[in-house]
Parts: C-alpha cells; sequence; structure tokens
C-alpha cells in the first residue's frame, strides 16, 4: 500500500517518497507554469527588443548612407559652383580686359583728334598772322612809298627813313 | 585534549528532516519539500515579475532575468542544440532555475541545506530528463530509428559493434541518468557537509576557549568556502542543464 511506506528513510543517500512527490510536482508546477504563462512575456519582451535594435541599426544605417549621399551632392554642388564662379572670373577679367583696351584705344584717339585739331588751329592762326602781316606790311609799304613821293626827299635822307621805318615796323 | 570535545552531528541528521505535515504517508511534507516548492515559486515569481515590467532597457529584475535567459539560449541552447533546440529554451530555463536555487539554499542563512544534496530531488530530476530524451528521440527519428542512431555508432565495422552496442547502451541509458543525478546530489552534498563540518569546528573552537580565536583558520576557510558552495551551485545548475540539452539534441537527430 502507498501511505504505508516508510517515508523518512534512515539512509541519508536514499530518496524518500515524500520528498520525491514534492520535488516532482514542484517541477511540474514550475515547468507548466513557467512555460505557459511566466516565460512568454519575457521571450516576447526580449524579440521586441532585438527586433527594435535591428530595425534602429537599420534605420541607423539607411540615414547614414542617405546622409553620406547628400554630402556627395553637396561636394558635386560646391564644386560645380567654384568652376562657375571661376569661370565668372575669368569672363569678368577678359571683359575688364577689352573695356579697358578700348577706354585706351578710345583716349589714343581722342587725344590725336585733339592734337589734330589744335595743329589745324595753329596753322590757321599763323596763315592768318601771315594774313595781317602781309596787309600790314602793304600798308606799310604804300605809307613809305607814300612819304617818299610826297615830301621828295634826297636819296641820302631816304635811308634814315627807310630805317626808322623799319624801326618803328620792328617795335610794331 | 580540547578538540575530543568537538561532536560533528550524524549524517542522517543533517540530510534526514522530520515531517512537519502528512507524517507517515508517502505524501510526508518536509523542509525538503518546502525548499523545492519554494523554489519553483521563487523562479515564477522572478519571471512574472521580469515579464510584467515589459521596460525597452531592462533594470534589475527584468535585467536578471533576461540575461538568464539569454545566456541559456545562446551558451546552452544554441551552442549545443542549434537553432531547432530553441523551443527548448523555456524548459530548460525551468530547469536550471529550479536546481540553481535549490543549490543556492546550502547558503542562505536559517536555510542552509541545499534540497539537491537529497537524491529525492535528483533522481526524479534525473529521470525526467530521461524519459524526455528517450520520447524525444522516438518522436524524432521513430522507435527503430532512434535506438539504432543511440547504439549503433556509423562507421564502424560490424565486429566491433558486439564491442560497443553494449557499451553505447551502459552508457546512454543506463550511466547517463545515474550520472546526472549523482553528480548534482554528490556536489552539493559534499559542499554541505564541507561547510557544517567547518562551522562545527569554527562554532567549537570559538565557544571552547577565546584564546583558540588566534587560529582563525577554520572561520576563514568558512568564508571561502561559503563563496565556493556559491560558485558550485551555478556551476552544477549550468553542467545539469547543458548535459540535458547536449541529450535533448542527440535524440533530436543532432548527435552522432
Amino acid at each position: 500500500m502507498l501511505f504505508g511506506v516508510v517515508t523518512q528513510s534512515p539512509n541519508p543517500i536514499l530518496p524518500s517518497t515524500g520528498e520525491i512527490i514534492w520535488s516532482v510536482i514542484s517541477f511540474v508546477i514550475l515547468l507548466a507554469v513557467l512555460v505557459k504563462f511566466a516565460f512568454p512575456p519575457v521571450a516576447s519582451m526580449m524579440a521586441k527588443r532585438s527586433d527594435k535594435i535591428r530595425d534602429d541599426l537599420e534605420a541607423a544605417e539607411t540615414a547614414r548612407r542617405d546622409a553620406e549621399r547628400i554630402a556627395e551632392e553637396r561636394r558635386a554642388e560646391l564644386s560645380r559652383a567654384r568652376e562657375e564662379g571661376q569661370r565668372i572670373i575669368e569672363d569678368a577679367r577678359a571683359t575688364g580686359e577689352a573695356l579697358r583696351q578700348e577706354a585706351v584705344a578710345e583716349a589714343q584717339r581722342e587725344a590725336q583728334l585733339v592734337r589734330e585739331q589744335a595743329q589745324l588751329q595753329v596753322a590757321a592762326e599763323r596763315s592768318r598772322l601771315v594774313l595781317e602781316l602781309r596787309g600790314e606790311l602793304a600798308g606799310m609799304a604804300i605809307e613809305l612809298s607814300t612819304r617818299i613821293l610826297a615830301h621828295e626827299l634826297a636819296a641820302s635822307e631816304v635811308d634814315p627813313l627807310v630805317e626808322s621805318f623799319l624801326a618803328e615796323a620792328d617795335s610794331e | 585534549m580540547i578538540f575530543a570535545a568537538i561532536n560533528f552531528p550524524p549524517i542522517a541528521e543533517l540530510l534526514n528532516w522530520k515531517p512537519i505535515a502528512f507524517g507517515g504517508t508517502a505524501l510526508m511534507f518536509n523542509k525538503i519539500a518546502v525548499l523545492t516548492l519554494l523554489s519553483a515559486a521563487i523562479t515564477l515569481v522572478l519571471f512574472f515579475i521580469a515579464g510584467r515590467r515589459q521596460n525597452l532597457v531592462p533594470r534589475g529584475i527584468q535585467n536578471i532575468m533576461e540575461s538568464a535567459v539569454d545566456f541559456i539560449t545562446n551558451s546552452v541552447v544554441i551552442d549545443v542544440m542549434g537553432q531547432e533546440g530553441l523551443a527548448w529554451v523555456p524548459w530548460l530555463t525551468g530547469l536550471f532555475f529550479f536546481i540553481l536555487f535549490n543549490n543556492l539554499f546550502e547558503v542562505i542563512p536559517f536555510i542552509q541545506m541545499p534540497a539537491t544534496a537529497r537524491t529525492s530531488v535528483t533522481i526524479p530530476l534525473a529521470l525526467i530528463v530521461y524519459v524526455t530524451f528517450i520520447v524525444v528521440g522516438i518522436k524524432k527519428q521513430g522507435f527503430g530509428g532512434y535506438f539504432k542512431s543511440a547504439l549503433v555508432p556509423s562507421g564502424v565495422p560490424v565486429a566491433l559493434l558486439i564491442l560497443l552496442v553494449p557499451i553505447e547502451l551502459l552508457s546512454t541509458f543506463i550511466v547517463r541518468p545515474f550520472a546526472l543525478a549523482v553528480r548534482l546530489f554528490g556536489n552539493m552534498l559534499a559542499g554541505h557537509l564541507l561547510l557544517v563540518t567547518f562551522a562545527v569546528i569554527s562554532e567549537a573552537l570559538f565557544v571552547r576557549s577565546i584564546g583558540l580565536i588566534v587560529l582563525p583558520l577554520p572561520a576563514a576557510t568558512l568564508v571561502v568556502l561559503t563563496g565556493y558552495e556559491i560558485f558550485v551551485g551555478f556551476l552544477q545548475a549550468f553542467i545539469f542543464t547543458i548535459l540535458t540539452a547536449v541529450y535533448l539534441g542527440e535524440s533530436s537527430g543532432g548527435g552522432h
């Protein structure tokens, strides 16, 4: 009979029925409740966490790749902008040079014009002066000859007259 | 002589506990029964607490239990059984904690008795593992297939099988459960007796003559041994669990 057995064995190494039954009950209860109720929430939390970590890592990887792509684009844009700027500077320099040369040419042309005009004016003035002088000399000559004729001067007196006339013309 | 006064308690007094309830019946309830129920209860409570918190960043008990599950999953199940063994993680986790707490009762003040120092605890556990791995083997590989894979090593000349099959039979179906039960029981019993011995010596030295306190070796040894027994408690729980995983893995078709 089951309940008739000696439950407290005298030998310390031999098992005792009561202890066997209670340890089996404990272990079976533990496994049943653990497997059915206690373990799944912990396992699902751990699975959720590892999923989240994996997702986060993937998201971080995508973000990193995006950032790299954007940086690459920026670099390309920057180098394009630099080239563009360089080109604009070159253009400006060329334009400036052309303008400068044009201005120099214009100035030279104008200077030439002014010089020519001045020469023309000088020439005109000179011919006017020559004409004037010639007119005056003619007038003087006429006046002299008139004086000579009017006063019938001696040939010896003519020379001092001529001399005085010429001195007069010089002083004028 | 002064040491003659030390009286070591009879070993039965250290291991055979008096009934608390149901004395004289097969359901005799004593300290060992309390401890086994307690270890199951502690394990469940810890898992319920860990499962209820559900923090994304685990702390405290949740962290400890998750680390333990992680350890059993990676260092026991995946290393030994591979990915297909993952279904056994809850089962092996329960086994590990049940043995661990029953071991650690050895160093808990006022309890100071590892329930696993009783064959009443280790033999049923070993038998449960034994029956489980045989049932799993028959289920996975069929009756003939399982016993063939368990008893007949592949790639061995037929002449040698006369020698090998009995050895395999002995090692797999007789020695395994016996070794499993005796290893745990023996380790914990030895540790328990060691701690009792040094406790008795320390106590005797202290009580007999205060002058003998200048011989602190037994007390110091007791402290060191207590730490060592905590380590042994973890180690034996780990060994029992990993061997169970090995046996289950072999039965599932991973071995030989």
